[in-house]
This record gives structure tokens, sequence and C-alpha cells, in this order.
């Protein structure tokens, strides 16, 4: 009744593996772009707009990934909304996502010499020229490391999506756990295969930063 | 604490607040309606639901519902669920019923609806060969494996509440469970009888024997609370099923052990 791992064990964990990438992909993107929003409207000089902005990211950065998954999936249909295992975990990691990804840029706006900002000013640069020929392309180096690291973060986070029943690697990791009981082998190949999602995102963010850092070459 | 931050606490505890009572439909009538039974189960619980060698699904309760589902005239869709969260999918509407090695326990009636038993399962303490453990308390000062939400969860807690020194460690589902056995990290597991049958025999070198078994418990169907038309379809097709033989034969043909209808009911408790 019991197998041995095997190459269909391997099958069936890459099948999980496509799930991790797609909820980290719409992490990324959504998140990403939700949070750019937020980074600019936090660098706001209007007041309730900065605190609107810094209100969301203190609730959602106040719990936890799981616990939001969780008000989703199970909160939502109560209200009488129906939502999926895989919509309400992209959800969750997009409002997460973008509460981390709007901080870590918003800071790094923020960093940019004050000087810079009044050098655009007096220039008589647009909000639009300023923003995107002076701040950003500075900013965007300060930003890299923070950024990367983030989203290895989202790759790993995506796990806890299993708990809502996304069949996801690690998902599937626990059946096939459960149907030869070789933990060590199951895990092993899990972490290599995290691995290769997550290593690719630290080489390519050292490229990033090199061809970034203009003022340092 | 400035003035902000209250608003912000504030907004939390608001939106922690924001819960309303479910909507009750009927259910039976919605399955039906769909052509799809959709049947929370727990497939990391060997033998009674697992991945085969194809990596389909297999076990005694997955053959169960979908010999339910077929005299229904409906289709079936299984969905997975973690060991805890079994229940949590039939209170949420995610599914219509739970058929996933779920004990009938008083505790659990205060939640779900169960349909009368169709199953059992006998939980068990597992330790080293050496050890001198014959009953809970002989658990004193020593940690010990078991699955968040289960049985062997509530009743491995409650027996040794007044034991001394003794460290139960709550995994999330079976298969975590079973992998910190194992591979070495407990000695003592507290688990089911046909579980811990099937971990001994994938790992014959873990040093680990059935030390006592705690207690029998008769296995049911979980339905929401309130759906009677589907609770008495379900009891009848139960008792039409072991009547004719086919629930015992799925039993014995994945536990290898004898099934007795007859125990079953002396087993069920008051509702």
């Amino acid at each position: 009744m019991f197998t041995n791992f095997a190459l269909i064990h391997v099958q069936v964990l890459l099948g999980g593996l496509i799930w991790t990438v797609v909820l980290s992909l719409i992490s990324f993107v959504f998140g990403g772009l939700i949070g750019f929003a937020l980074a600019l409207a936090g660098v706001s000089k209007v007041r309730w707009v900065s605190r609107t902005i810094a209100t969301y990211v203190a609730l959602i950065q106040g719990s936890p990934v799981l616990i939001i998954m969780f008000v989703i999936y199970f909160g939502l249909p109560i209200l009488g909304v129906e939502v999926g295992s895989l919509t309400a975990a992209g959800i969750a990691l997009v409002l997460f996502s973008s509460a981390y990804l709007g901080t870590i840029w918003r800071a790094s706006l923020q960093s940019v010499p004050k000087t810079q900002w009044e050098g655009a000013d007096c220039l008589a640069l647009t909000y639009a020229q300023r923003m995107g020929l002076v701040i950003l392309p500075q900013a965007i180096r300060i930003a890299t490391p923070p950024t990367v690291g983030f989203m290895v973060q989202i790759v790993k986070n995506t796990s806890l999506a299993s708990v809502i029943g996304v069949v996801d690697v690690t998902y599937v990791g626990k059946q096939v756990n459960a149907a030869t009981f070789q933990p060590f082998t199951t895990y092993l190949v899990i972490a290599v295969l995290y691995f290769c999602l997550c290593y690719p995102l630290s080489v390519l963010s050292r490229r990033f930063e090199r061809a970034y850092s203009v003022s340092h070459r | 604490m400035k003035r902000r931050d209250f608003v912000v606490l504030g907004l939390g505890l608001a939106l922690s607040g924001a819960l309303v009572a479910p909507a009750s439909a009927d259910v039976l009538a919605d399955i039906k309606a769909r052509g799809v039974l959709k049947v929370a189960i727990d497939l990391g619980n060997p033998p009674y639901a697992m991945m085969d060698a194809a990596f389909k699904p297999t076990g005694s309760e997955v053959e169960t519902a979908e010999l339910l589902a077929k005299d229904l005239g409906v289709k079936i869709e299984l969905i997975s669920v973690p060991t805890s969260g079994r229940i949590q999918f039939i209170v949420s509407g995610k599914a219509d019923i739970a058929l996933s090695t779920l004990s009938i326990t008083a505790e659990r009636l205060k939640v779900v609806d169960f349909s009368i038993p169709y199953s059992e399962t006998s939980i068990v303490v597992a330790a080293p060969k050496s050890a001198p453990i014959k009953t809970y308390a002989d658990l004193a000062g020593k940690s010990v494996a078991v699955t968040r939400g289960t049985v062997n969860d509530t009743r491995l807690t409650e027996s040794t509440a007044n034991v001394a020194g003794v460290q139960i460690v709550r995994f999330e589902d079976d298969p975590t469970a079973s992998a910190a056995v194992t591979s070495g990290q407990f000695a003592n597991y507290a688990t089911s009888r046909p579980l811990l049958q099937a971990l001994i025999k994938a790992n014959p070198k873990v040093d680990l024997e059935e030390k006592f078994v705690a207690q029998a418990y008769p296995i049911g169907v979980a339905i929401r609370k309130g759906e009677t038309a589907l609770t008495q379809a379900i009891n009848q097709w139960i008792r039409t099923n072991l009547d004719n033989g086919k629930l015992v034969a799925i039993y014995e043909k994945f536990q290898n052990a004898k099934l007795d209808p007859k125990r079953l009911q002396e087993m069920d408790p008051p509702r």
C-alpha cells in the first residue's frame, strides 16, 4: 500500500511548484503596483493622504499573513462572499506585500538627499520629471537590496497558503510525506526546489545594483 | 501612545468584531442541483485517506465518500484539508460534509452535527520498545508528539493535566507529526492505531511500538448544524450500507481488522 519516494513524487512536487510560482508572481506584480502607489502617496505633503497610508500599513503589518488568509478565506463566506483558496491566498499576499513594499520604497524615496529634491525644484522640473529623472533612479539603487530580500520572503511565505488548501509545493510535500513516510528525502527535495526559485532572485539583485550605482563606478 | 495610534488600534478591533452568523439553506437540495458533493478530507492520514503509487487519492474514507456520492447520484469533489481544518471547512460552508476520520465527540457535537457512525478508530500511545509506559501517567517528564485538533490531542491533554512535566507538542497535520516521529525528534507519539501500524510498516527501523489503547471512537460524517435533510439522508445511507456489508468491506480492505456494526451503535454517544 505504501510507496517509496520515486520519480512520480518529484513530478507532483514540480506540479505544486507551479502554484508557488503563480502565487509569488501575483504578489510581486499586484503587491508591487499597489506598493508603488502607496510609496508615492506616502511622501505626499497632504496630511490626510500620508496618514491614511500609514494606518493601512500599520494594520497589515500588525497582523500575520496567515491570519489575513484565514479572515479572507473563512470570514468572507460568512458575509456571503465566495472566495476560492487561491484567490484568498492571492489577496492576502498582495495586501501583505503592498504594505511592506510601500514602506521599503517610501523610505528609499525619503533617503534620497533633500538637496536633490530642492535641486529638481530649482530647475523648474514638473512632478513627473522630478520623480522620473532625479529621485527614482537614485531611490531604486537604495531600494534594490531590501526589495529583493522581501521578494525572497514572499516566495517562502506562499507556503502558508497550503493551510487553506492551495496545492503548492509545501502542500504536495505533506501528501508525499504521508504516502511515503520518508520526510528527509521529501523535505530535502522541497528545500532544493525553493532554493532554485530564490537564488536567481539574489543574483539578479546584484546585477541590478551594479547597473544602477552610477556614482560609484 | 499618540492619538493616531489609538485610531489604528480601534480600527483593528472594529474589524475583528465584524462577524455575523452564516445564512442556512438546504444543503442536500444544493448538492442535487449542483450535481457535485463537496467532501472535506485530510489526504495525509493512511490508511484512511492517502495518495497511492500513482498519486491518486485512496483509502477507506476516500472509497466511502465515493460510494456516498455515487448513491446520491452526483459527482464527487474531494477538498483536501489539513487535519486541524476539517471542522472549519464545514462551518464556513467550503464543503458539504467532512468525511475524514472524524470521531464523534461531545465537544464536536456542539459545533457540527454528526451522522450515525460508519467506521471506528482506536487512539493509542506509542513509545520506544524499552520504555515502561502503560498509562498516560507514565508519560511524566516526557515529550509527546500529537496532531492538533484530533481526539488524540483532546484525550492526551485531559489525561495528562495532572501528570508532572509532560510536554505536549502539537503539529498541524498527521504527515508533519509522523515526520517528527520517524525522524527521531520525538520518541512518544499519541495517534490512531491504523496510522501507527502504517508508519511502523513503512519504517521498520523506527524504535516504536503500541503501548496502550486509550479509547475507541466511533467515526461519523460531519455536517453543518441544522441540515436535517442531509443528515437523515446520510444516516439512512449508512444503515443500508452497513446492512448490505459494503461499508464493512471497505473498512476491512484497508484497515486489516474487523468492523462490527452492532458495536458501532453501542459506541455512538447520546445526542
